[in-house]
């Protein structure tokens, strides 16, 4: 965090006086009330949008009727749960799912930055704004029609990427014949869609950093390099980390309708994430089974919760930045 | 509880007369009957009879928004039928794309329409909101107004059955549309002009079959030069409720078992029964191995989608594809295209197996049901269903799907043909637009029997639903099962469909996964098929055939 | 802030010109995408079914954008989805500095508790029916409000202001304010939002991007159609040109017809539905040159 500027005021009180002493908690309260202020329309649509309706969650823990409502439904306790639990591919749905989700994050999680570190040192101008506007309009394709353009590329017959193979000497490869090369397609093209998008955040925090410190580092004969590695990276690092932990809390939210499109019978073992089994189940019982696929939503929660948990803890290790 | 009701049935029927002639006689004088029905409800006039009430009666639907309506509201057809039944619709249109959604939010915590149309009520949904009163039966409503209602059942007798739950009772009315050439979806289409270059007779069994692949394959038939050609491709079934058959087993299998997309069937012993535990699927899984390893079949026909099995068919310049499965040559090319290969893929007759097996699917429920609920909200339910029991008749069907007589369709003049090559009923004058104020485009109970369709006037110009029913007729019908092996639509309570759900799934994709696995040779047949048939028994395969079983025996009760 | 590049040493020309050329090749690979839909939207529709088109138009033609205005719905979409993008991305961006910057501060009691707060509802939910009840209650079904409140603060928006604010406003510029006696409310106003230049934007589009593509709570809460966005109706188009073939007895003309439809619209769609983020792009993209703001303001 730049924090190098020197003002020789000391740390002190405001300077409001405030007669009332005795209660410290009471205090700071009082102190504060500004922030308060601020803070009291977001709170309350916390609390009616998102807190109030919380109620609804219980009816995993119910069969829910439309009918009955919510309060009315029959208590099941851990049925769905169980159901879930119990059925037939759920280690590996569970195991595909994690690993998928993983190397999304970890795959997702440098390219942003160094796209932005990259555009940092390009020369503002035409050039410059073009790449910005051009790498980040991808993001708005649909999924359809991403999976579609995919899927064309990496034809054995007429992709562009195996006539390239081709032409180096290679066979060519059927990419989405091959249950082992999934995860790698849905990323690396995930990264691909929206890299320009992502490394927008950067771009602002990058544009954040006081230049001051690059005109000193420059008279310093500090190399471009070194001082990407010395300021830009400390400097975007809280925020990347901040990142990082929220991403892990949607761990498990993998995008479902992109894992359906690239799915075929031959990398079913692969791909088969905890949404897209939910959903098959759902289509043939198209009574919207709300209890099921609720409990399996707050099955899913509560992994993300440990995972961001654990997550923010090392986080707060490193002193850096974290979310509490 | 059926022979209570034959009972009423009489009785009902007995008094229904007595109240037509009652009517007939009052004539104008309902009023004061109305005031029995409550306070502002109109009576109904007697079944059959128009306008359905003397004065105008409101009733709220919730439909469906159509691509190819532009308004309801103002469309011309809705204003027919307001002036014909004297019934105004107030309309709801929910956008397609949330139908499945709004109808929950509804049934959960919106107020009820009086009438929800066309938004695919689930069977499971019109049992669990029937039984509790939220859907009204409609038997009684039958029996007293549904004159069209029961001409269709006697003209489609399977379509009554089909529409009633376990209980008895009828929740929801349907749209049945009986597509001929649809009821036998399985078709193999083969790249004709290949078969003329070379030589070859249509193959009648799966070995001359395999001998026409070998030709596509070795002696360019597109005449480049290059060994370009594709025999055999083919696109999985995207899921288990997909109807594209274009799956390299669909049309194949069934030389080796009778193996219908669905998977699952009645056997000869009336039980519940499924094809690919069968020793003729094995057979047929060497068939198809055997095609794969002789580089006959496209690899890429286990993983590509429908979009990349028709770029194949439709390769610019050069043909390259030879042959493949699916409900029509849509599957394979573009209809109507510009290169006309739509035109040259033609259908292949069921092969002969080498154990003499020649079958083809065939799906004789056409019923669509769903379409047309009345809810316990409905002020006036016998005005809502004597609409929908209207819209069964044939001439406003017609309306209702091409628009204006004289202007968008007519009767046919005697002599001119139908698509059956008999005389013609009607003959379609509306041009496809994309979207048009005349008529509903298909939304609602309406009813098109195969009487109706086929005897559409067959147009020259535009020759695919005579080339569709004469493939299906010449080639096909001689070979489709009998209706008693079909598994009827069928209604399932809660829990069953809760256990067959989760069954199915896992089922399903695993004999998708070992049909794949087995094709490529990744598995061996021989060596693997005992630890498939034993997964297959670790997945419940029993439990699952018993819980079908339970419902199909409910459901054959109940329509008996 | 860059010398020129004659001026520079070896090892900066040197990273340089591999930074160029590196950040060329993801320029040229991520273009690819966007010049195959616009191309596609420009081609013949059977070039695209048949798998011709893969770089440039094939048979050009303006069918696809055709086939698009006709549907008179299109210009009521336009017109609704700017209205909820300009009042709703307006809202969401005052209610989220609101929150975030109390968040910022260390001396804010409770902040810790807020945050939590604010954490844990991305990821436990009360489902679509009891959000759908709540709206429904406060009568915002079939409103423009519909659009608006229910979305009004996207925690992940929140917490990258927060942290934004905490790199880049110092303490010790928070205290010399505090003795010259500015109240928070000044402060935030007179200083905070000038130096926020950069992430102020970055909400802007995020929050822009969202609210224009958003359709699902349209789909929910809107019955007029005269009140729905641009997504909705184009997805609208889309599913309803893209019928089952059984769906109606699988009419193979009728359903060839309308696949012939969709794949004509589904590019032109994208494009369509698309150029207006675009556009805002340039517009944000000043607020992103480093340096700007905090320069301006150590005067």
């Amino acid at each position: 965090m730049p924090a190098n500027h020197s003002t020789a005021v000391p740390v002190g009180e405001t300077s409001k006086p405030r007669p009332d002493r005795r209660h410290p908690v009471f205090r700071k309260l009082v102190r504060s009330w500004q922030l308060y202020v601020f803070m009291a329309v977001p709170f309350l649509y916390l609390m009616i949008f998102k807190y109030y309706p919380m109620y609804g969650a219980q009816i995993a823990f119910k069969d829910y009727s439309v009918v009955k409502g919510i309060a009315g439904s029959d208590w099941v306790g851990w049925k769905h749960f169980i159901r879930f639990v119990n059925s037939y591919d759920f280690m590996r749905i569970l195991k595909n799912t994690l690993l998928l989700s993983f190397y999304n994050l970890a795959a997702g999680f440098p390219f942003p930055i160094l796209l932005a570190l990259s555009l940092n040192y390009l020369r503002e101008g035409l050039y410059k704004k073009g790449i910005q506007m051009v790498t980040y309009a991808p993001h708005f394709i649909s999924i359809v029609v991403m999976v579609g353009i995919v899927k064309e590329l990496l034809d054995p017959r007429t992709g562009l990427i195996n006539k390239v193979l081709q032409a180096l000497g290679f066979q060519a490869i059927n990419f989405l014949g091959d249950a082992s090369m999934f995860k790698s397609i849905y990323v690396w093209s995930d990264v691909w869609q929206h890299v320009g998008f992502n490394c927008i955040i950067f771009i602002a925090a990058l544009a954040g950093i006081d230049p001051a410190q690059h005109e000193a580092a420059v008279v310093d004969g500090a190399s471009k390099l070194r001082r990407m590695w010395h300021i830009d990276l400390p400097g975007i690092m809280p925020i990347a980390i901040i990142l990082l932990i929220l991403n892990t809390g949607q761990m498990l939210d993998v995008g479902f309708e992109k894992v359906l499109l690239l799915q075929n019978p031959i990398n079913l073992t692969a791909s088969e994430v905890i949404d897209t089994y939910v959903y098959k189940v759902g289509l043939s019982a198209s009574v919207a089974n709300y209890s099921y696929s609720t409990a399996i939503g707050l099955f899913k929660s509560i992994i993300n919760l440990i995972l961001l948990l654990i997550v923010n803890k090392a986080a707060q290790k490193t002193n850096q930045a974290s979310l509490w | 509880m059926k022979k209570r009701s034959v009972g009423a049935l009489m009785l009902c029927l007995a008094m229904s007369a007595g109240l037509l002639a009652a009517c007939s006689n009052a004539g104008n004088n309902e009023k004061e009957a109305g005031s029995s029905q409550g306070d502002g409800v109109q009576t109904v006039s007697a079944a059959g009879e128009f306008p359905i009430t003397e004065e105008k009666t409101t009733i709220r639907v919730m439909t469906s928004a159509n691509a190819a309506v532009e308004d309801f509201r103002t469309n011309e057809f809705t204003a027919y039928l307001e002036e014909l039944t004297n019934v105004h619709i107030e309309w709801e249109i929910v956008p397609a794309s949330s139908v499945a959604e709004k109808l929950n939010l509804t049934l959960a915590g919106g107020d009820l329409p009086d009438v929800i149309m066309s938004m695919n009520v689930s069977p499971e949904q019109q049992v669990l909101y029937g039984q509790q009163g939220i859907f009204l039966p409609l038997n009684d409503y039958i029996e007293q107004y549904g004159v069209n209602t029961k001409k269709m059942f006697a003209e489609s007798p399977l379509v009554e059955s089909a529409i009633t739950t376990t209980d008895g009772n009828i929740y929801a009315l349907p749209a049945p549309n009986e597509c001929y050439h649809c009821s036998m979806r399985q078709k193999m289409w083969i790249y004709q002009p290949w078969l003329d270059e070379l030589g070859l007779d249509m193959p009648k069994t799966t070995e001359e079959f395999r001998e026409v692949l070998m030709a596509f394959k070795t002696q360019d038939p597109n005449g480049n030069g290059q060994a370009d050609e594709i025999p055999f491709s083919g696109a999985p079934m995207a899921n288990a409720s997909s109807t594209l058959t274009t799956s390299v087993e669909n049309f194949l299998m069934n030389s080796f078992t009778y193996a219908p997309y669905t998977r699952v069937y009645i056997n000869e012993d009336g039980k519940v029964d499924v094809p690919y535990n069968k020793d003729g699927w094995k057979e047929g899984l060497k068939y198809l191995h055997g095609l794969y390893a002789d580089g006959l079949m496209d690899p890429q026909a286990l993983t590509q989608d429908a979009n990349q099995l028709v770029q194949l068919g439709e390769n610019p310049g050069t043909p390259i594809l030879g042959a493949a499965s699916g409900p029509n040559m849509s599957a394979v090319s573009q209809l109507n295209g510009s290169s006309g290969r739509w035109l040259e893929y033609v259908a292949v007759p069921p092969l002969a197996g080498p154990d003499g097996v020649q079958l083809t699917q065939y799906d004789p429920y056409q019923v669509a049901g769903g379409q047309f609920v009345i809810t316990s909200a409905a002020s006036n339910p016998e005005a809502a269903f004597r609409l929908a029991d209207a819209l069964y008749d044939r001439e406003m069907t017609l309306r209702l799907n091409f628009g204006e007589p004289g202007v968008d369709w007519e009767y046919a003049e005697d002599g001119v043909l139908g698509l059956n090559g008999e005389q013609a009923v009607y003959k379609d004058k509306s041009g496809f637009g994309v979207t048009q104020n005349k008529h509903w485009s298909q939304t609602g109970p309406n009813y098109r029997p195969n009487s109706l369709r086929l005897g559409e006037a067959a147009d020259p110009d535009n020759p695919l639903g005579t080339i569709l029913y004469n493939e299906t007729k010449e080639k096909y019908e001689p070979y489709r099962v009998d209706a008693s092996m079909v598994m009827p639509p069928l209604f399932f309570t809660t829990e069953q469909t809760e256990e067959i759900a989760d069954l199915q799934k896992t089922i399903y994709d695993y004999v998708s996964e070992m049909n794949a696995r087995f094709i490529t040779g990744n598995a061996n047949i021989d060596g693997e098929w005992d630890n498939y048939l034993a997964t297959l028994a670790n997945m419940n395969l029993d439990r699952y055939l018993q819980v079908y079983q339970e419902a199909y025996d409910a459901n054959m009760d109940a329509a008996s | 802030m860059n010398t020129s590049f004659r001026n520079e040493s070896w090892q900066d020309r040197t990273f340089t010109i591999v930074n160029y050329v590196l950040v060329t090749l993801l320029f040229l690979s991520v273009l690819y995408p966007l010049v195959y839909v616009v191309s596609a939207s420009f081609s013949d529709s059977s070039a695209v079914i048949s798998g011709e088109v893969w770089l440039w138009p094939v048979r050009p033609t303006l069918e696809g954008y055709i086939a698009v205005f006709q549907y008179s719905q299109v210009w009521t979409g336009i017109k609704n989805s700017f209205i909820y993008t300009v009042l709703g991305t307006l809202v969401n961006i005052v209610l989220t500095i609101a929150a975030a910057y109390p968040l910022s501060r260390k001396d804010f009691f409770g902040r810790n508790l807020f945050m939590i707060l604010f954490i844990f509802t991305t990821m436990f939910t009360g489902g679509l029916i009891p959000t759908y009840l709540v709206v429904k209650d406060l009568g915002m079904l079939n409103t423009v409000w519909s659009m608006i409140i229910p979305s009004a603060i996207t925690v992940w928006n929140v917490i990258i202001a927060r942290t934004y604010f905490q790199m880049t406003i110092p303490d010790e510029m928070l205290e010399a304010a505090q003795i010259d006696g500015c109240s928070d409310f000044k402060f935030v106003w007179q200083i905070v939002i000038r130096l926020s230049g950069p992430i102020i934007a970055v909400i802007t589009l995020y929050y822009a991007a969202a609210n224009w593509n958003q359709y699902f709570n349209a789909m929910i809460y809107l019955k007029d159609q005269s009140l729905y966005p641009l997504q909705l109706v184009l997805k609208d188009i889309l599913i309803s040109n893209d019928m089952d073939n059984t769906m109606f007895g699988g009419d193979p003309q009728d359903a060839a017809r309308r696949e012939a439809m969709r794949v004509l619209l589904k590019y032109s769609l994208i494009v369509v539905a698309s150029v207006p983020l675009l556009i805002l792009y340039p517009f944000v993209q000043k607020y992103f040159v480093k340096g700007v703001m905090i320069g301006s303001l150590k005067g």
